[in-house]
């Protein structure tokens, strides 16, 4: 087998009673907090991660210390990390998995970020369904403020950090960062324009560093390890592990930590390979947010430098939630199921995405029930153009990327497996253009008083 | 002071414009739903879509971007008309409308809805659309408000107007996605005094006024600028105005007073000019009664004790008469020789109101107590007045109690008490003399609001046809006094 897993994260996930403090402190936990803590300013802890070349897990891999050096050095008001756990993407189950089995291991990142960043409070903003993950937190929370770890003057060290977590309500777009510093703040979860960036105005208006909770979770090592020893792991440009979230139609799915160097192909190697009997038909690489891939591309290496914003692939690596698909799938089905997902997950604040997700849906819904009428197919890729063109990398007619969440998939779907949908399209029975809306000017009493 | 090219036109916008701003002082317009000068900026409808080309990092960049939320910047060069931009508002236009029933013909906003103007401008005749439209049922709000929500576009103005800039935030959106609906929570419809404002920011014909539902067309009406007498605010306001009779009103737009909006007093107000109680003949008292009489007999009757008894006259103004007209009635205390001069405070006093927005009521329901108190300073109730005094009270007042209970008393003693007025009231009850004067849509005038601004507005209707002109009568009276008295006519030897 060309490739092995390399577990930085997942490797003391099952080792049982890793859950309690006093497990995982036997295994080295809160090492790298105290190092940090007594031995570095946190402009020596930025440098460090900035020099470890890690970016961030979340699906943008956009450079960890980077983001943080954004922060105000001498911050006015109290600065705040956001940590997000509204893991949602279809596909995606890393976090969950390491929040419920290894918490100090993200609290410990978590704390270390919050000193670098000269922040007194983090809130972990848990998705809404993940009870256990969230009691887990909480528990292991408990046990830091016990510990003197979490809390006021931690380790007598002067420093304070308080950290909440909150749950989420269950909505898929308060993933999206600025969504999620909104309904944190119990508003209605509305993504929000960019300028201002969150380091400038984050949650509650104060400066915010958002970070994805498994990135989070490499920042101890890096700190116990040092920035080089990180940077010699795997690729160079993109160093350290992932953690690949293999789902679908192979024989073991489950999660897979390698370097980013792996291809495609070792990844379904890895998961037991495509079930016996049948042929892979397409991978989604990162979750379904991600147009997917075909089976001529398993030689694709599965790292963000295979994916060039403008790249042939036309596809992103994302939160490398990796779906694979094989040649019993309907790709008119699975245009559905996607579809189906993104219109009820669309928050509606903004035009293209409110109306093009439920219209998109419908015309896949027809075209599923063979009731197409000849041209849909043409409407159809053009309603997805206006949303975001994926030619032209457009992605700012709407407010976040949700947009193009289902805008680009949806496009490279139909485009890489046309001749599906053109069947479909024709063995339907046109379905007859539906009567204008009752007119909506009602009799007084059909009016519904408030 | 950043300067721009737009269209290729150079502007120079003030620091802070957004590019919409910016473009309007060029004379572009940039089609917006979403953006309201006076509300937040969130870029949610994506209409206003301009291509921008800027220096970023020492490269020129064309980029598509939202005009709203664009700071004008130094350089900057902005195209409104390229093929990109107008893709753009196409496409935003048919997502717009695929689930708009288009019921423009039962759609009081037709003729100024801009959804309605942008399809014309830049959207197509015709639809791709062959679904089911989304469906939702009509709500009454509260306030005289209801929702059509077929017709909604969801902007969003609402919500923000209410919460951000009345702070009682009535208005949330529910649901989510394509569900979205504006709504209220259950029990709690919407309740401020600004209410009356949502039909106007609302870009569409969702959010409508019961109060003008059905009425006219808006094409049928005609727009006359007034300032309105609700209180010494003087918001400016615009009368619309069909088959002689005002339809509704609407805020007109004064930064240096009210901004956009008007208060739902002031917005009502224009009901009295039809009220029930609207006095529409002179009258004269006869015994115990009032009757119905005509001017030239009222202003005798009149006149003929005004010049008897020049020196026990008291002259009083309130505070509903315009400038001009209480220039006049302290012009006719001039020819009078000897009689005195005061004026009547406004008794409708309420507790002022500041919205979070900056919009402010004020506290006097009265247009134009500044001005009479200067021309009269005396107040009524530092006046004598007995069962000798000649009162000449020139009233007008849109409001009912606006002479106080004390004020009203001394006014009863008076020997004889000549009213000019616009509705029955206590003081017309028992008064010997009433003439029917006008409100201010029918008649031109200035008011000077509780800041000393004088703003003026001119007529918008044709008042009932035996009222007179509260000026007109004054000049009247003085003409007829000094003819009485140039010709020693009627004077006691």
């Amino acid at each position: 087998m060309a490739a092995r897993q390399n577990q930085m994260i997942l490797d003391q996930c099952e080792i049982p009673g890793i859950r309690s403090l006093a497990v995982a402190r036997r295994y080295g936990a809160y090492t790298a907090l105290a190092k940090a803590l007594t031995t570095m300013t946190p402009d020596q802890v930025v440098e460090e991660i900035t020099r470890s070349g890690l970016q961030g897990r979340g699906g943008a891999w956009f450079g960890t210390g980077l983001k943080w050096s954004f922060m105000p050095k001498e911050p006015r008001v109290e600065s705040f990390l956001c940590v997000n756990a509204d893991e949602s993407e279809p596909g995606t189950c890393k976090d969950r998995y390491l929040i419920e089995k290894n918490p100090h291991l993200l609290l410990e990142g978590v704390l270390i970020a919050c000193y670098a960043i000269r922040a007194s409070t983090a809130f972990i903003y848990v998705r809404g369904e993940m009870w256990e993950g969230m009691e887990v937190l909480e528990t292991a929370i408990r046990e830091l403020v016990t510990a003197n770890l979490c809390g006021k003057n931690i380790l007598g060290t002067g420093f304070t950090i308080n950290v909440h977590v909150h749950p989420g309500a269950g909505a898929y777009i308060c993933g999206e960062e600025t969504a999620l510093m909104e309904s944190l703040e119990g508003k209605r979860g509305y993504p929000r324009n960019k300028p201002p960036f969150p380091a400038a105005y984050g949650a509650f208006g104060h400066p915010t560093t958002i970070n994805n909770i498994g990135t989070l979770g490499y920042v101890p090592w890096i700190i116990n390890h040092g920035a080089d020893a990180f940077k010699g792991i795997g690729d160079p440009n993109f160093p350290g592990t992932l953690i690949y979230q293999v789902s679908g139609h192979v024989n073991r799915p489950g999660l897979y930590e390698a370097e980013l160097t792996v291809t495609l192909r070792d990844l379904i190697d890895m998961a037991g390979g495509v079930r016996s009997g049948h042929r892979l038909k397409a991978v989604i690489p990162g979750g379904t947010s991600m147009p997917l891939l075909t089976a001529d591309d398993l030689e694709t290496v599965m790292s963000p430098a295979s994916f060039a914003p403008r790249g042939s692939l036309k596809s992103g690596l994302g939160s490398a939630a990796v779906i694979v698909l094989d040649d019993t799938c309907d790709m008119v089905d699975v245009a559905l199921n996607m579809m189906r997902f993104y219109r009820h997950e669309s928050c509606g604040q903004c035009t293209p995405c409110r109306e093009g997700t439920k219209w998109v849906c419908d015309m896949i819904e027809r075209i599923h029930r063979r009731r197409a009428r000849p041209g849909d197919l043409e409407v159809l890729e053009q309603v997805l153009v206006n949303v975001g063109d994926i030619d032209r990398f457009e992605f700012n007619k709407t407010i976040c990327l949700f947009g193009v969440s289902f805008g680009w998939p949806l496009t490279m779907l139909i485009r890489r497996f046309r001749s599906e949908f053109e069947a479909a399209v024709a063995e339907s029975t046109p379905a007859p253009v539906p009567l204008p809306v009752p007119a909506s000017v009602l009799p007084a009493g059909d009016l519904r008083a408030p | 002071m950043p300067t721009m090219v737009i269209d290729g036109r150079e502007v120079t916008a003030p620091p802070g414009a957004n590019l919409i701003e910016a473009a309007k002082l060029a004379g572009i317009e940039i089609p917006h739903f979403c953006y309201h000068p006076a509300l937040k900026v969130v870029a949610s409808c994506r209409m206003c879509f301009v291509e921008v080309t800027q220096e970023v990092r020492g490269k020129a960049t064309t980029r598509l971007t939202t005009a709203c939320n664009t700071p004008a910047a130094d350089g900057m060069v902005v195209r409104t008309d390229t093929q990109p931009v107008k893709k753009a508002q196409n496409d935003i236009l048919e997502f717009l409308l695929i689930n708009h029933p288009v019921d423009c013909p039962v759609c009081d906003e037709a003729g100024e809805c801009k959804l309605q103007d942008y399809a014309f401008a830049y959207g197509t005749a015709s639809s791709r659309f062959a679904e089911h439209k989304r469906f939702r049922h009509a709500k009454k709000l509260g306030s005289g408000i209801r929702l059509y929500t077929n017709r909604c576009i969801l902007c969003d103005r609402c919500v923000r107007f209410l919460r951000d800039f009345v702070g009682t935030g009535e208005l949330s959106v529910t649901d989510m996605g394509n569900g979205n609906e504006i709504s209220v929570f259950p029990g709690k419809p919407i309740d401020n005094v600004l209410a009356g404002n949502l039909p106007e920011i609302c870009p569409v014909g969702a959010l409508i006024s019961e109060d003008f539902l059905f009425k006219a067309r808006v094409w049928n009406l005609s727009a006359v600028d007034s300032v309105c007498p609700g209180c010494s605010r003087g918001c400016a306001t615009s009368l619309d105005v069909k088959d002689n009779e005002v339809q509704r009103t609407r805020a007109r737009e004064n930064q240096a007073v009210n901004g956009y909006f008007i208060c739902d007093d002031g917005r009502y107000l224009y009901h009295v000019i039809r009220h029930e109680t609207r006095l529409e003949h002179p009258a004269v008292r006869e015994g115990d009664q009032l009757r119905e009489s005509n001017w030239d007999h009222a202003l005798d009757v009149v006149v003929s004790i005004l010049a008897e008894f020049p020196e026990r006259v008291v002259i009083l103004l309130s505070p509903f008469l315009t400038q001009e007209e209480a220039r006049a009635g302290a012009d006719l205390s001039d020819v009078l020789r000897g009689s005195v001069l005061g004026h009547v405070p406004n008794a409708v006093q309420e507790a002022p109101v500041l919205f979070p927005g900056g919009f402010a009521i004020d506290g006097d329901k009265a247009p134009n107590s500044t001005l009479v108190k200067n021309i009269a300073p005396v107040p009524l109730q530092e006046l004598a007045i007995t069962k000798d005094t000649v009162v000449l009270f020139f009233n007008s007042s849109l409001r009912t109690g606006s002479v106080s209970p004390p004020d009203a008393e001394k006014l009863r003693r008076a020997g004889f008490l000549a009213v000019i007025d616009v509705l029955r009231n206590d003081i017309t009850a028992v008064a010997d003399v009433v003439l029917p004067g006008r409100m201010w849509a029918e008649k031109s005038g200035t008011f000077s609001n509780s800041a000393g601004m004088a703003q003026s507005f001119g007529a918008a209707v044709l008042p009932p046809p035996f009222t007179r002109d509260e000026s007109d009568v004054i000049g009247d009276l003085t003409r007829r006094i000094t003819t009485r008295i140039s010709t020693g006519c009627g004077a006691k030897s």
